[in-house]
């Protein structure tokens, strides 16, 4: 691969790095910590924006919803899609869908003794939303049932604490049918959720979808939740559904027309990201450029010599870029080893910041955070630093090229 | 004799047209033949070591030309000029300026393996010359870990190591003891005569002066004398 010659160049690139081994210790040490830091950021930023946007999707509208057209705008029970079953018929032979799961959104007012409060009611089917968000995880306290008859209901955490009720005690809801009829029922709380979605866990109330059902007097479905097998195939399945289905009063959405501040929080997490990155590589082209511009000036009689002696100027260009390369892609491998090992260690088994659970479930995060490995971490930072080492290499390479041979040899004898 | 090396109206001046300004060489007109073993002398500031760089191409004339086997080496480029010094002239410095990372081996064959030749000739060309130098002992060796006498030796062997039509040498002997002086001195003739390279040093020694057998005598940047000795 290489030539005798540039053996030699390598060798001699080595070697003079042995020889200043406590600086080019120091610049290797700084970019492994650099990628360490830059790779951590990049995979526990992604894994929290996942978790969060997972959360959402998984406890709420899904990757996917289909809904009345009125109903966004106007959250009233009569804006049903009359016959879900037509729809998850289409879903059933749609390749990209996982799941889907039928629900009720209803606005309600809960009561209990000594306080009430206005709160969402989503009816729901527990079989269906085991095997479609395995929302019986998120039980806290209690369990996963309506009981016997439905009478049981599954209620936030938060919202529980505010209204100060716990497993086995009674709620009233309130609600308003398809002909504004007030109805209310009596619920027991069976058990109580944490999802880290905000939208359950501070305001949200779950019970047996039939019984809503039976108590406005409907047969539909205010929303069908669709998860995806690949997220980002929402826009390809919402063009196949929305040409399937066919019906005007029939809407379907992404999880980013419904949570747009989540898609928002996607950008700025990656341009946050970006200009961490960008403010490493700038700091590891500074300290680079500072050691090779260093290394040059210390050398530059010896360059004379290689000069003088018929050496030609790119050959010790390329000498000093295998030098720097050398140095800061030692640093490199082992900041990509160490990282990519601390990446997968959290991949695994999640960085565990349970002092902080309150504080993340704001956000909507769990207390222990899964971190996200790609390649592109891996390759985007490799480019990186390539890029700042021969940045970094050309002001001294065009230091040295502006002197002939024997002002080189003089300057430093 | 035929003309190796020609110089036409050399002048050099150090940063022109600043107050600093000053002329080493004030039009420089000599002819050397191959094989001749010159030293060139004065007075320290007279102009030896910058007509030695200009006549190797490590430094450009302000004025004139320098031709050397048709070649006017003034008028090539970086890279023409570069690969010109490595394939014509050897270069032995007065503080050695061997590679201090490289071993005595790579030292002396370095200029070889930048001309392409196979290492097998390399290795071969090094123990010969390293043999003839009586340094072979070294050749494993960094140049740190070997005398003055030693380095400059290894500086000799790395200068003729690749058969150049041509040695420079300043003051070759200044860092040396007389009796090193007078060794490398033989050694110098030694090559002049057995692999029939032209010598060229400066130097103002009169014990080295006296070895060789035409000298040209600078000041003040023009040739005062040029006498042939033997």
């Amino acid at each position: 691969m290489f030539s005798h010659t540039e053996m030699l160049y390598l060798k001699m690139a080595l070697l003079h790095i042995i020889r200043r081994k406590g600086r080019a210790a120091l610049i290797s040490i700084m970019i492994t910590v650099s990628m360490i830091g830059l790779l951590l950021m990049e995979g526990m930023y992604e894994g929290m924006m996942v978790q969060i946007t997972q959360n959402s999707i998984k406890t709420g509208s899904g990757t996917v919803s289909i809904q009345h057209t009125q109903f966004r705008s106007d959250n009233n029970i009569k804006y049903t899609i009359a016959d879900p079953h037509k729809i998850t018929a289409l879903l059933d032979s749609q390749k990209e869908v996982q799941s889907y799961v039928t629900r009720i959104n209803q606005r309600a007012l809960i009561a209990t003794a000594g306080y009430s409060q206005g709160v969402n009611i989503t009816g729901i089917d527990l079989e269906q939303e085991s095997s479609h968000a395995q929302l019986e995880n998120f039980i806290i306290k209690g369990n996963y049932t309506f009981d016997k008859n439905g009478r049981g209901a599954l209620i936030g955490y938060r919202l529980a604490k505010k209204l100060k009720v716990d497993i086995g005690k009674k709620v009233i809801v309130t609600m308003q049918d398809t002909d504004n009829e007030v109805v209310s029922v009596a619920l027991k709380i069976v058990g109580i959720i944490k999802t880290n979605n905000m939208a359950i866990d501070k305001n949200g109330l779950l019970m047996d979808i039939k019984r809503l059902r039976s108590l406005n007097g409907i047969q539909g479905s205010t929303e069908i939740s669709i998860l995806l097998n690949e997220q980002n195939d929402d826009t390809q399945v919402i063009h196949s559904l929305v040409s399937k289905i066919k019906d005007q009063n029939i809407a379907v959405y992404s999880y980013k027309e419904l949570y747009p501040s989540l898609h928002e929080g996607e950008a700025m997490m990656q341009t946050y990201s970006r200009i961490s990155s960008a403010f490493i590589f700038i700091v590891a082209t500074l300290g680079i450029f500072g050691v090779v511009l260093v290394s040059v000036l210390e050398r530059v009689r010896e360059f004379g010599i290689m000069m003088a002696i018929g050496t030609p100027f790119r050959a010790i260009a390329r000498l000093i870029i295998y030098e720097s390369l050398v140095i800061t892609m030692s640093g490199y491998i082992a900041g990509a080893m160490i990282g990519g090992a601390l990446l997968w260690y959290f991949k695994q088994y999640g960085l565990d910041l349970s002092g902080l659970s309150d504080a993340f479930a704001i956000f909507g995060m769990d207390s222990s955070i899964h971190a996200i490995v790609k390649s592109e971490y891996f390759t985007g930072s490799f480019l990186s630093v390539l890029f700042a080492t021969l940045s970094a290499t050309i002001i001294p390479i065009r230091t040295l090229k502006n002197r002939n041979p024997i002002q080189s040899i003089n300057e430093q004898q | 004799m035929m003309n190796f090396l020609t110089l036409k109206h050399i002048k050099k001046v150090f940063n022109p047209r600043s107050e600093s300004e000053s002329t080493a060489l004030r039009g420089i007109d000599l002819s050397i033949g191959k094989e001749e073993f010159i030293v060139i002398s004065g007075p320290s500031g007279s102009g030896k070591s910058t007509l030695l760089n200009i006549i190797g191409g490590l430094d450009a004339p302000s004025e004139g030309s320098v031709e050397l086997e048709g070649t006017v080496i003034t008028e090539l480029g970086e890279n023409d000029l570069a690969r010109f010094r490595r394939e014509n002239i050897g270069f032995v410095f007065q503080a050695y300026n061997l590679i201090p990372v490289l071993t005595v081996k790579e030292n002396i064959e370095y200029v070889m393996r930048l001309m392409g030749i196979p290492q097998s000739q390399c290795d071969a060309r090094v123990w010969e010359v390293a043999r003839e130098l009586d340094i072979d002992a070294y050749l494993n060796k960094l140049p740190d870990h070997l005398s003055g006498g030693q380095q400059q030796r290894v500086a000799v062997a790395r200068a003729v190591a690749s058969k150049p039509k041509l040695i420079l040498a300043d003051e070759p002997t200044a860092n040396l003891d007389t009796l090193n002086g007078e060794k490398l001195m033989e050694l110098m003739r030694r090559l002049n005569e057995e692999e029939k390279v032209t010598i060229i040093f400066s130097s103002h020694d009169p014990l080295v002066i006296q070895k060789a057998r035409r000298s040209i005598i600078l000041r003040d940047g023009v040739i005062i004398e040029d006498s042939t000795h033997r």
